[in-house]
């Protein structure tokens, strides 16, 4: 559809012609969603251009025949955006700072998985099982050259990737 | 398409249709009542509550309606300063008020009915026709016309008698609905 053609509509809307509300509805509706997609996060975004196209829709009467519709209709919609961005960022700055003691589910979590370490470390072979021990404190610094126990750790992580990954995969 | 956001902004459409048609005849019935003031006669202030229906109705339904209301707000304020004089020709402006109080007055409704006639039909004459939007949108322009006309006199009527009462507005609805039912069939064809 053409912005003449969408002048006209917008203008027999103003003027009280229910029928043009269809046709506008859903050509505007695409202009918002994608206007609001480049400033916004997706899962605000369709919120917004809905909230916006709602705030048009309100202020239909109030369009002046005769005059663009688009630049009329991006300013109200532009307006939409940068309120919810004003809102989204009020929101994080005013946001708790995260807990420094974790939660029980973190707890809990964080417990699954070193279980799960413990197991997957306890597969290994003897000096992998050793190297990795080391790394974690768990056990002595080995009397190693460095090159050696890089070599060794190495190994022993590709073995941890496939047991791990194959008992959660 | 999604059903839910269209039915959102039909019913977003109509609120603001609601709130415009709210907020001008908040307007409009200000207006009457300060011209209440220049009325010699009483009138029931009560009774604005008439033009503010009207008028609501008519602008949020919009289109012809409203564009007669136009018209018949100016016709209904018009016939608010229509003299006193004019009406009851045999009665003095000042005297009307005793007299009427007293039953004493020579009222002559036929002057009242005039002075409708007279409004009605300039009403009518002065209601631009549209070719592209047809009979019917001429109807209901004379239809708006007449409501918010006749909402806005009604307030005035308050202060007159009963025949005169009558006379103004069936003049008034007499010469609109003459004329613009003339005007309509005499009115040629929308050419493309």
């Amino acid at each position: 559809m053409s912005e003449a053609e969408l002048d006209a509509l917008m203008a027999r809307l103003a003027d009280g012609d229910r029928s043009a509300f269809d046709s506008l509805y859903r050509e505007l509706r695409p202009r918002a969603l994608r206007a609001a997609r480049r400033s916004l996060a997706i899962d605000v975004a369709d919120d917004v251009a809905q909230t916006a196209l709602e705030r048009v829709f309100f202020r239909a009467s109030e369009f002046e025949g005769g005059r663009p519709c688009l630049p009329w209709f991006y300013a109200i919609v532009a307006n939409e955006v940068r309120a919810a961005r004003r809102v989204r960022a009020h929101a994080e700055l005013t946001a708790e700072p995260p807990s420094e003691t974790p939660s029980a589910e973190e707890s809990m979590a964080r417990r699954e998985l070193e279980i799960a370490l413990d197991r997957a470390v306890g597969e290994l072979d003897g000096p992998s099982a050793e190297a990795v021990a080391a790394l974690l404190g768990r056990a002595p610094p080995l009397a190693l050259a460095a090159p050696t126990f890089r070599k060794r750790l190495s190994r022993a992580y590709a073995r941890l990737r496939t047991i791990l990954g194959g008992s959660h995969g | 398409m999604d059903d839910v956001g269209m039915t959102r902004a039909r019913r977003a459409m109509e609120l603001g249709r609601w709130r415009a048609a709210l907020t001008g005849a908040a307007l409009v019935t200000i207006v009457l009542a300060l011209l209440t003031r220049l009325v010699p006669s009483a009138v029931d202030p009560r009774l604005l509550v008439l033009p503010f229906v009207a008028w609501t109705l008519v602008v949020w339904r919009g289109g012809a309606l409203a564009r007669g209301g136009m018209l018949g707000l100016v016709a209904g304020a018009a016939g608010w300063l229509v003299p006193m004089s004019l009406l009851r020709p045999c009665c003095s402006a000042m005297a009307t008020a005793a007299a009427a109080a007293s039953g004493d007055c020579c009222t002559r409704p036929e002057c009242c009915l005039e002075a409708g006639l007279a409004l009605g039909v300039s009403v009518a004459l002065l209601a631009p026709i549209d070719p592209a939007r047809g009979k019917r949108a001429f109807g209901e322009q004379i239809a708006g016309t007449l409501l918010v006309a006749g909402a806005t006199l009604g307030v005035r009527c308050t202060g007159l008698f009963v025949g005169e009462s009558l006379g103004l507005l069936g003049g008034l609805a007499l010469g609109a609905l003459g004329i613009g039912l003339v005007r309509a069939a005499i009115r040629r064809p929308a050419t493309t």
